[in-house]
């Protein structure tokens, strides 16, 4: 009689565990004494220092390449703009790999932008520092722009009509009503952007190399322990688990469902 | 003085007015959709004229074409149905919103907001975030944050949607000092025609985007031009005192009236709630008069007959009974109205 609601029972657990467990072996295999050691390393403290250096960087990126653009996009409905925010989304669906060779066929040393940028200014990006700002901007703004275009859809233009008739200019209006009513969503689109950033791999990887000490951030600190002293590897997964439940915490009350 | 004369057209609605209003109150009173709230955005800047031209003193602030005043350059205060407070900033920020706005320091902007809050006996809310606020307060709140701007021209959208009786009454007496003290053009959006009477000089009715018809309350009764002014706006207004059910009018003569209701009030009665005989009534009414009627005007599918004497009233009565009963100014009748047919509003 219950046999279709024991099926969905089962299967709802089937799905909880799947993420559960991978969470719960990561765990059990934690070196819990040898952490300070692991962590306290130079070359961790190093990896950690650049990681959350490029990820905020990629969220300064965000908030001053981004915002205009969520303001533009959120501001009408054309087909320019359908385009546009495609082209922006596609970061989020598209596969890292293919997002770091993009990357370098645009920023490369022979890329579009690159070679010209190379000959003209004497300037590189790829396997610098800035590399590693770039793929995790690139990576990461996405998550921003729709955050914020999705508040400032939502937002009440009446307030902008009522600061208007009360003497505010545009920059005013935006600062002193817009900015803090949306204020939720600039927040949400940080945090996302900031730990897709956090993240960022593949497209590092083949962007911006994994030079110890300049472009091996976190992940590709993992990636390589995982090869050589899987204790670490685990150390550190341990680390960014860590910082994803606390921006889930964060991010409760704005997720489904919240109460 | 402003003087709008133009309109716009958008989608369905099509505005087409022209409105003068000098240093007095001018209700807007209309059905929905007739374009009142249009009417206003266009006075506030919010929108643009197509054709025609607002112009405030003499400054042009739409030409219809290319002059335009922004609204943050018109001083202009609106207040739309709702109050629109900003919700993260407490009551004293929202207040200060305007002078600062309009270059004043902050220091300056928080003290004339203070200011303003104690003029309208609003101080104790001033640390108090507006989802704190009942509907009334907040509606006050928003006057203070208009006023302290010190704007040239006034605009209410509907003050008193939304809000409960005690506080409607409240805040009507607020707005009267307001209109009182208020140095400019003043416009009211209301559905309500005692609102209108009680707190405007002068009633603009509109319908479908034009204005059919502006004077006072009297006149309006008068000779309405429109089934729609005759029926919502063309009534008979009557300001007293109710004691124990009697109402006392400050014309003198007395009403009994079937609403507990006490204090000062203004009386509505609908012109066709008012009956005229030649002969003394019978049966229920309890408030009959003689009077002698001073005019009779034509009004789309009845009359509208003027009584004169103590409780100067207009009467709506069909074509037939101006025949039958030979109504004609001079002629002697009995005027009576069912206590219950009075609607009070109190002041």
């Amino acid at each position: 009689m219950n046999l279709p609601r024991i099926a969905l029972a089962v299967a709802a657990s089937a799905a909880a565990l799947l993420f559960a467990v991978p969470l719960v072996g990561l765990l059990a295999h934690a070196p819990w004494s040898d952490f300070p050691v692991l962590l306290g390393d130079a070359r961790v403290r190093d990896a950690l220092a650049l990681s959350f250096a490029a990820s905020g960087a990629a969220v300064g990126v965000a908030i001053v390449l981004g915002m205009p653009l969520a303001l533009w996009l959120a501001s009408g409905r054309s087909a320019l703009r359908t385009v546009v925010r495609t082209i922006v989304l596609l970061p989020v669906v598209l596969p890292p790999i293919v997002a770091g060779i993009a990357l370098l066929a645009a920023f490369g040393r022979n890329g579009l932008v690159g070679a010209p940028l190379a000959q003209i200014f004497g300037v590189t990006i790829p396997f610098t520092r800035v590399a590693t700002v770039v793929a995790a901007a690139y990576m990461g703004l996405p998550f921003f722009v729709l955050a914020v275009e999705s508040g400032l859809r939502a937002f009440d233009a009446r307030w902008l009509d009522m600061a208007r008739s009360l003497g505010a200019g545009p920059i005013r209006r935006f600062a002193y009503v817009t900015l803090p009513m949306i204020f939720p969503s600039v927040a949400t689109g940080m945090l996302l952007c900031f730990m897709r950033a956090l993240g960022e791999y593949c497209a590092t990887q083949l962007f911006a190399g994994n030079l110890e000490g300049v472009t091996r951030t976190l992940p590709l600190a993992c990636g390589l322990a995982m090869e050589t002293d899987p204790r670490l590897a685990i150390a550190l997964s341990l680390l960014l688990s860590g910082g994803s439940v606390a921006v889930l915490l964060l991010l409760k009350r704005r997720l489904p469902g919240a109460r | 003085m402003l003087r709008l004369v133009g309109g716009l057209s958008r989608g369905s609605l099509a505005v087409d007015m022209e409105l003068d209003v000098g240093r007095e109150t001018v209700a807007i009173v209309g059905p929905n959709g007739a374009g009142k709230s249009t009417t206003l955005k266009l006075i506030a800047g919010l929108l643009k004229l197509d054709h025609g031209s607002l112009r405030c003193d003499d400054d042009v602030w739409d030409d219809g074409a290319d002059r335009f005043t922004a609204s943050e350059d018109r001083r202009v205060a609106w207040l739309p149905q709702d109050p629109l407070l900003f919700p993260h900033l407490d009551v004293l920020s929202n207040v200060a919103f305007g002078p600062r706005s309009r270059g004043a320091s902050r220091s300056e902007a928080l003290r004339a907001a203070g200011a303003m809050l104690e003029r309208l006996d609003l101080g104790r809310f001033a640390a108090r975030k507006p989802d704190t606020l009942s509907g009334g307060e907040a509606r006050k709140v928003a006057i203070a944050r208009a006023l302290v701007t010190r704007p040239r021209v006034l605009l209410l959208d509907e003050p008193f949607a939304g809000i409960d009786v005690s506080a409607a009454a409240d805040l009507r007496k607020e707005l009267a000092s307001c209109f009182a003290a208020f140095d400019g053009p003043a416009i009211l959006v209301t559905h309500a025609a005692v609102d209108a009477f009680m707190l405007a000089d002068r009633i603009a009715v509109i319908e479908g985007g034009r204005r059919v018809q502006i004077g006072t309350a009297q006149a309006l009764g008068a000779a309405p031009a429109t089934r729609y002014v005759a029926d919502l706006v063309g009534l008979n207004f009557l300001r007293g005192v109710v004691n124990d059910g009697v109402l006392s009018l400050d014309g003198g003569g007395t009403l009994v009236v079937a609403h507990p209701m006490e204090g000062p009030v203004t009386a509505t009665v609908h012109p066709r709630a008012v009956s005229l005989h030649r002969t003394r009534p019978d049966g229920s009414p309890r408030n009959v008069w003689s009077a002698t009627v001073a005019s009779v005007e034509p009004s789309p599918g009845s009359a509208r007959v003027r009584v004169a004497g103590p409780i100067p009233l207009v009467a709506e009565i069909t074509d037939a009974s101006v025949r039958t009963l030979g109504l004609r100014a001079g002629v002697e009748v009995f005027v009576a109205v069912k206590a219950t047919e009075i609607t009070l509003t109190s002041v």
